[in-house]
């Protein structure tokens, strides 16, 4: 019997009180001790040969019947109001199907006060008008006949700016969300803190807006059958979208299927529902045809969603023996004219050392801006970059090392709260990532020369324990294979693959028995988002259980006809084996034996652990080569140790370690959205001028994870790595910079010409 | 709406477009007649009429390489290319790589070895290296590098192309 | 992209009297800058004349005093990996590898690189300014990060070409064919600052065609390098880029060309070094010295102060590596 309890989830380092339906039994989780087959080997993807061959069918590539595409014109404008719109010419164009703007769309609220298509353009990028026609060359030429006369309004672009009295109001309740410090977090007392230290640093770091850029663009095609929506969609979240749209469109949740088989990456801007959705719902409602929309990669830069760009100031105090007594941040994030808030960008300073006097205010503001969104453990890492430079310029400046001066902080337990951690082994990363990189052995740092080499670390705290609700349903075929059915999906993640291989553990089926059905809010039951490092910690247990079921019911059906007990049986390889027999016999005898009847098993993610803090944990570090005449910084080497719990699959593991830091990297050195500030426009949005990193842009990677199963934090002992690897990236590049130059640059990225610009003032080399 | 004018009839060229115009293409081996406008790129032609999705539509302007395909056996972006200057063309596509007797050995190899992970950037690379492994079975580091070079991978999956890339280039080295 | 007509020609001639004919009538080459220009509405020609179907015009060869004949379609891959152009003039082969994407390189053309717009955001965003008709440069007072520091009289934009530098280091010139005459124009004297109404960085008028681009033979021994500076490691255009040939009798340099590419409307020469450098024995303080003059002139705008410095290191650099040997 399922029952009710309450239990904490932690999402992108909120804490949120949940109420989770649980089954009954618990299970007992897989220890160090416990001899597994299939879980912690690497295992190709599924789907690999559908992605090698092109024949992957994401949401940019569903064809269907009759489909028109759909194209959005944009403000080009920071703040305008619509005086008038004219698309009577557009409209009676041949080909054009329907056009959608403030003038005939349903009023349909969106954030706030303001609609879906609204009079008041608060961004620039933000949709003005729609249409649907027979091919994208007939709706953009439709684009360029729809006459708007816009009404331009004072806008504002910059955070500070919009933070002082009299700035332009976005929104009726004013730029700052929540009070004039925003969300405030007070531990002791940083006054008294300060005042015990020998040594107060205090410090202005700003990280800049990166937009994901996922290859496949925000995407979907919309597809009414009778009364009822079908959308592809490229998301991060079917459940989620299918609750949305069903709300926002007044549909009951069973008349709504969101479907995304393949994924072309997410990195959080595909979490929610996004106007784009909207619109192609209600266009192929118009024109009972179905209906594609996907963004241009303008649109992706200007409205897709970014890591919001921080500023942030820093104090820490500390004694003359290292001990850190306080620290302070108040942290400005611009979140654009639509973004939901803040992220936890005092994360970092909260939690990842032991320290008795913190005090955090973190404020989001919004501007005439794209919204922002999240981003690959957002806030975590632009406070890690803020939190670990000054680090390492305390470290510098007592002459400490800097791994010295983490370890003399190191929190044993939970900062925050007190508690103990269900695994901690931040320590072990740290000595192992320094032997990988040779930290001993480094050297001085003080190379003379044009190249300069360096070495930095950083450290990285992050949730990533996941959490209820979250199911699954196993069900055994009648020769001996299985399927697991679950609304959850890959993202690219390796979210099929893993699941697949816990699936078989659980069950004794050969990996290749068992397929994994996801992707769709009506084949599977529901699934939390990909995000947050959620996936692997949420779906692994729900899948356990539902596999543990399902062996549970097949063993007593073999003990039935077979005659023994079903104690004395088990399943290993697709083969039941019993205690008391030699014979083996195959899960497909049993299973066929009773033909169509059908063992089904459910499962449903247990409750979090309720005195323990489940964290993810790991230390990167760089080095770096750079050419102090001509600004180049080459990242040469990055080790990287992480604590995720136990490795499920150390292939794809290995994978997102490597991607993490890669973003990480174009995050340290290039990436950044440019707006013009006197227009309040974008100048770079498209990936020329917003620069990713390519090939020739990445360190050799030496990944090490610690790989050893938390046994508190849920029943496979896994924990979420999607994010923790792009956190400490930056700072430890950062760092390795200075060390190579006794130059900080204290806003990222770090580009040859701020480089440069330091050289110069500093008149050095 | 084609404007004539005595001196350009007198040439011996053929004007074509604005409207739609009837295009012979032979794509991986196969000839396709397509009726399109003159400024459809190859990239719309191979995606929306030929339904051949492999080749990717990220930015439409020569800044990614996921809508990389080979023409006449070199690689180019498809997004930068009008499907009219390829008639006459050997066009090759992810979809033309697979062998008959299965996978090419960079698509096993980039299975093997995790070569992706949301998979969006993978035909575009695949093809580039299909190009540089015609040309030269034994390619180094440094010149399966450069032939990536201009195709973008999101997730960061580069070093382990790289791997899968070396691995096959090790294959042909030892025979 | 606004629909058009399209026509493969088979001859100059057809393509210049097509030209002539056609006011909106554009050459498209590799297309790699017109259609991207196209797409975004800052190009929007009713006739596209395909050049590329025009034989004979991918020629690599010699003539008989021994200079470089490149055809206009000749594409950066092809040039690059030409044996003649990698035994004699190495500089073009090392600037193209350096040039955009692979991808990019087999689809550009020679004569369509050095006609390639300005990579100015502002001109390729949608903002109106001077270049497209607007009051002011919007670089200049703005975003100038990647704006010149040499030059600039209304436009602050500079040529993102890095064949050019490399072209002019070597002493090219370009022979242009209009309804009426052929003429050969020196590269320097072929760049000019993008004007109203003319956006291009190039004297060629909207009749006229690229038929050639000719390379003069280097004396020998002369030897030269490329050395860019960009915002990530490839497939970026030029932060500042230099590009020297040097050629030596002894000790003593008898002639050298110093280009620096990314700092100015047009390729930029730094005469003034060369002058230092001519008839001298390149020492390491002469470099220095070299180096120092190669800016000289030079007014950074709020934000490309930096491209002083690095124009600098980039000209004392690769001065040293020639002069070192330690480059072919
Ligand atoms: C992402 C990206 C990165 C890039 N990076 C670099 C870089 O690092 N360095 C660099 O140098 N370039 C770079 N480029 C620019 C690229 O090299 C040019 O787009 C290309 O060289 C243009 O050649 P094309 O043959 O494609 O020209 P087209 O686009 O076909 O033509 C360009 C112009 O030249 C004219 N034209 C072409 N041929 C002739 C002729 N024979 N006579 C008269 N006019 C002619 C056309 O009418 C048109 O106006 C980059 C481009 C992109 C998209
Ligand atoms: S530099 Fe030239 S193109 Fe750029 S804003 Fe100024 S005038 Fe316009
Ligand atoms: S879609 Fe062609 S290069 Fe990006
Ligand atoms: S695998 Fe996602 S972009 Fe390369």
């Amino acid at each position: 019997m399922p029952r009710i309890v309450r239990t904490k989830v932690e999402f992108e380092g909120e804490v949120r009180e949940r109420m989770a339906v649980v089954e009954e039994d618990h299970i007992t989780p897989w220890g160090s001790g416990t001899p597994l087959r299939i879980v912690g080997r690497s295992y190709p993807r599924t789907g690999g040969v559908e992605v090698v061959t092109g024949k992957a069918t994401y949401t940019a590539d569903v064809q269907l019947p009759g489909m028109l595409y759909c194209r959005i014109m944009r403000s080009p404008h920071p703040h305008a109001e619509i005086a008038s719109i004219d698309y009577v010419k557009a409209e009676s164009m041949s080909g054009v199907r329907a056009v959608l703007c403030h003038a005939n769309a349903p009023g349909i609220r969106w954030f706030g006060d303001s609609l879906l298509f609204d009079r008041i353009l608060r961004y620039e990028g933000e949709e003005v008008a729609a249409v649907a026609a027979d091919d994208e060359e007939i709706a953009d030429g439709a684009l360029s006949l729809i006459r708007v006369r816009y009404r331009e309004l004072p806008f504002v672009v910059e955070a500070e700016e919009a933070m002082k009295p009299g700035a332009v109001q976005i929104h009726p309740g004013g730029n700052i969300v929540g009070g004039p410090d925003g969300e405030v977090y007070r531990r002791g007392n940083v006054r008294e803190g300060f005042a015990k230290a020998d040594l107060v640093v205090e410090e202005r770091y700003e990280t800049p807006a990166a937009v994901h850029n996922c290859l496949e663009p925000h995407c979907c095609v919309a597809m009414w059958a009778g009364d009822e929506l079908v959308l592809w969609d490229s998301t991060q979240h079917v459940y989620g979208i299918r609750n949305e749209v069903a709300a926002t469109l007044g549909l009951p949740l069973n008349k709504v299927r969101v479907i995304s088989e393949f994924i072309g990456g997410g990195f959080g801007c595909k979490q929610g529902v996004g106007k784009h959705e909207i619109i192609a719902a209600l266009l192929a409602k118009m024109t009972g045809r179905p209906v594609k929309l996907a963004l241009s990669r303008r649109a992706e830069n200007l409205a897709g969603g970014v890591r919001h760009p921080t500023i942030q100031y820093l104090k820490a105090g500390v004694r003359r023996d290292g001990t850190l007594m306080a620290l302070q941040l108040r942290s400005i994030a611009n979140i654009g004219a639509y973004g939901m808030g803040g992220s936890e960008v005092g994360g970092p300073i909260r939690e990842l050392y032991r320290c008795p006097n913190v005090l955090t205010e973190q404020i989001a503001i919004h501007t005439n801006l794209g919204p922002a969104t999240a981003f690959r453990a957002p806030g975590y890492m632009e406070g890690m970059y803020g939190l670990e430079s000054m680090m390492d310029q305390i470290a510098r400046g007592l002459g400490i090392d800097p791994l010295q001066f983490r370890l003399l902080n190191y929190a044993e337990k939970d900062p925050m709260r007190g508690v103990s951690y269900s695994s901690k082994h931040l320590d072990k990363a740290y000595r192992t990532g320094a032997s990988i990189i040779g930290w001993e052995s480094r050297p001085g740092g003080q190379n003379a020369g044009a190249r300069r080499r360096g070495f930095g670390m950083a450290s990285q705290v992050w949730g990533g324990g996941g959490g209820p609700p979250a199911y699954a349903i196993v069900r055994l075929n009648a020769d001996g294979t299985a399927d697991v059915l679950t609304g959850t999906q890959d993202i690219g993640t390796g979210t099929k693959t893993v699941l697949s291989q816990i699936a078989a553990e659980e069950l004794g089926f050969k990996v290749e028995d068992v397929r994994v059905t996801i992707g769709d809010s009506r084949a599977g039951p529901y699934a939390p988002v990909s995000a947050g490092s959620m996936t692997v910690p949420s779906m692994g247990p729900a899948v356990r259980a539902a596999a543990r079921s399902a062996r549970e019911q097949l063993l007593n059906l073999a003990a039935d006809l077979l005659r023994v007990l079903a104690t004395e049986l088990s399943v290993k390889e697709g083969k039941i084996k019993s205690t008391a027999r030699p014979r083996e016999v195959a899960v497909g005898e049993i299973t066929g034996r009773i033909g169509d009847f059908m063992i089904i098993g459910q499962g449903a993610r247990g409750p979090n652990p309720s005195d323990a803090k489940v964290r993810t944990f790991g230390a990167q570090f760089a080095e770096v080569e750079v050419d102090v005449e001509t600004g180049d910084v080459t990242v040469l080497r990055v080790a990287a140790v992480h604590d995720f719990g136990r490795v499920i699959n150390p292939l794809t593991l290995g994978n997102q370690v490597e991607g993490g830091i890669v973003q990480g990297t174009g995050f340290a050195l290039m990436e950044e959205r440019i707006v013009d500030s006197p227009t309040g426009k974008a100048l770079n949005a498209n990936l020329e001028a917003y620069k990713v990193p390519t090939m020739l842009d990445v360190p050799s990677i030496e990944s090490h994870p610690i790989d050893l199963p938390d046994e508190i934090c849920n029943s496979i002992g896994a924990k979420g790595a999607g994010e923790p690897p792009i956190i400490p990236t930056a700072p430890a590049i950062a760092n390795a910079v200075f060390d190579a130059t006794g130059i900080r640059i204290r806003s990222l990225p770090i580009t040859r010409d701020k480089l440069l610009e330091e050289i110069r003032r500093n008149a050095a080399f | 709406m084609s404007r004539s004018i005595p001196s350009v009839r007198a040439l011996a060229v053929r004007k074509r477009g604005p409207g739609k115009v009837t295009l012979r293409l032979q794509v991986n081996g196969e000839e396709y007649a397509v009726l399109a406008e003159p400024r459809r790129t190859l990239l719309d032609v191979l995606r929306k009429d030929l339904g051949l999705t492999g080749a990717k539509k990220v930015c439409d302007r020569g800044h990614c390489g996921a809508c990389t395909v080979l023409v006449d056996g070199i690689p180019i972006y498809s997004c930068l290319k009008l499907a009219i200057e390829c008639e006459g063309k050997r066009i090759e596509t992810i979809e033309g790589l697979s062998f008959p007797d299965g996978l090419h050995p960079l698509q096993k190899a980039f299975i093997e070895h995790d070569a992706f992970q949301c998979g969006f950037c993978t035909p575009g690379q695949i093809m580039s290296l299909k190009a540089l492994f015609d040309r030269n079975p034994h390619p180094s580091a440094d010149e399966i590098r450069s032939a990536v070079a201009g195709n973008l991978c999101r997730c960061g999956a580069y070093a382990k192309i790289l791997r899968a890339a070396q691995a096959v280039s090790e294959a042909h080295a030892k025979g | 992209m606004r629909p058009f007509e399209h026509v493969d020609a088979t001859s100059v001639s057809d393509a210049i009297a097509l030209l002539k004919a056609e006011p909106d009538g554009t050459i498209i080459a590799g297309g790699t800058d017109l259609l991207d220009l196209m797409k975004d509405g800052l190009a929007s020609p009713r006739v596209l004349i395909n050049v590329k179907t025009i034989d004979g015009l991918d020629r690599i060869e010699a003539d008989a005093a021994g200079h470089l004949i490149i055809g206009p379609i000749t594409t950066l891959a092809r040039l690059a990996e030409d044996a003649r152009v990698r035994q004699d003039f190495l500089l073009l082969s090392e600037a193209i590898s350096v040039t955009a994407s692979p991808q990019l390189r087999n689809m550009a053309t020679v004569a369509g690189n050095v006609c390639q717009r300005p990579r100015c955001w502002y001109y390729r965003g949608t903002f109106d300014c001077f270049l497209k008709g607007g009051n002011s440069c919007l670089a200049v007072g703005g975003r100038s990060r990647d704006s010149g520091i040499f030059g600039a009289a209304e436009c602050a934009a500079v040529n993102p070409s890095d064949l050019a530098p490399a072209l002019l280091a070597l002493g090219a010139s370009v022979v242009i064919e209009n309804a009426k005459r052929r003429r050969e124009v020196p590269l320097e004297s072929f760049f000019t600052a993008p004007q109203k109404d003319r956006p291009g960085f190039t004297v060629l008028g909207r009749d006229e065609m690229i038929v050639e681009v000719k390379v003069p033979k280097q004396p020998v021994g002369s030897r030269g390098i490329y050395l860019k500076a960009m915002e990530r490691k490839t497939w970026s255009f030029a932060q500042a880029s230099a590009a020297i040939q040097l050629s030596r009798a002894e000790a003593r340099v008898t002639d050298v060309r110093i280009i620096l590419g990314g700092v100015a409307p047009v390729p930029w020469r730094a005469s003034a070094a060369e002058d230092v450098l001519r008839g001298k024995v390149p020492t390491g303080e002469l470099i220095e010295r070299v180096a120092a003059t190669a800016t000289d002139g030079a007014h950074p705008l709020g934000q490309n102060g930096y491209k002083v410095k690095l124009a600098k290191a980039l000209v004392k650099r690769g001065l040293a590596m020639l002069v070192d040997n330690s480059r072919s």
